[in-house]
């Protein structure tokens, strides 16, 4: 291996400076600092970034098209993470009859976790009443459910899911939880603020690693999916 | 129909929509939403003020229904 000593590399022609070939690994040593300087960029759009083990950590997004029937995220971005928040930005479903939830699987999507504990208080945004306590689940996938929200065919659902605890080390029981605001026109046509908690019984020393974003009958038709990862 | 994984979309497989199809043919809503529990009430109120004896407009009167 030869060794290049200089004390600047700049391009030959043009302003961009390629570092090697697809498929190769820029290895920087232990002990070296990189320092980026006051008014330049670190521009990391469309990469994926890992191992940062502080702040939120977006994992993946999608945006979804007409007729996608379950959006996924399995373990090759589900990674160990203790916290997930899943934003969920202007979906429409194909009709207006769908209930819609965020379920999760230690094993990659072979078995899902049913809740266990489950209630919501939702806000009639049109009468601007406190519209009472909704408690509606649904089975799917052979476990039990909450219905996390309702969906419209024209109007867009938004929403933020908060899931928290997801490598329990020491409780079996209670052990992951949900905590969730989101808005949307159900299938009535009356306009919705729901805020809820969920509770799931995951097993000490196992972890996350699958989220599955689905309706109980109906497609999504358009929408866009965020995944983000942080830590303790 | 499709499906999104880590922010790919493509076409379902056959054992992929079949599997989904399989698992809406047993999805069994447990309880009702508030909208439905909330309008059934509604109807059942009014008629139970109707059997006390309250015309239409006594029981609008009230309740605005």
């Amino acid at each position: 291996m030869s060794k290049l000593e200089t004390n600047q590399v700049d391009p030959a022609t043009g302003t961009t400076l390629t570092l090697g070939t697809s498929g190769d690994t820029i290895a920087i040593p232990s002990g070296v600092t990189i320092d980026i300087a006051s008014g330049a960029t670190l521009d990391t759009t469309g990469a994926t970034v890992t191992g940062l083990n502080n702040g939120l950590t977006k994992l993946s997004s999608v945006d979804t098209t007409s007729g996608t029937a379950a959006v996924v995220f399995n373990s090759s971005v589900v990674t160990a993470y203790d916290n997930y928040l899943i934003v969920l930005n202007g979906i429409k479903t194909a009709s207006a009859a769908a209930n819609g939830a965020v379920m999760f699987s230690t094993d990659n999507g072979s078995n899902f976790i049913g809740r266990t504990r489950f209630t919501a208080s939702v806000m009639d945004l049109n009468a601007g009443s406190v519209g009472g306590a909704h408690t509606g689940t649904f089975s799917l996938n052979s476990v039990t459910n909450p219905t996390m929200w309702d969906n419209h065919n024209t109007e867009p659902l938004c929403g933020y899911f908060y899931f928290q605890n997801c490598n329990p080390l020491n409780d079996n029981t209670y052990s992951v939880h949900c905590n969730y605001i989101d808005s949307y026109t159900n299938q009535g046509g009356t306009e919705y603020q729901q805020n809820g908690s969920v509770m799931y019984d995951v097993t000490a020393g196992q972890q996350i690693n699958y989220f599955k974003v689905v309706n109980a009958t109906q497609n999504i038709d358009e929408g866009r999916v965020i995944l983000y990862g942080f830590n303790q | 129909m499709k499906i999104a994984i880590n922010g790919i979309i493509r076409e379902c497989t056959p054992e992929e929509e079949a599997k989904i199809l399989d698992e809406r043919s047993k999805v069994t809503v447990v309880e009702k939403s508030y909208s439905e529990d909330k309008a059934e009430k509604k109807a059942s109120g009014k008629q139970k003020l109707k059997d006390l004896g309250l015309d239409d407009d006594e029981i609008q009167a009230l309740m605005g229904a």
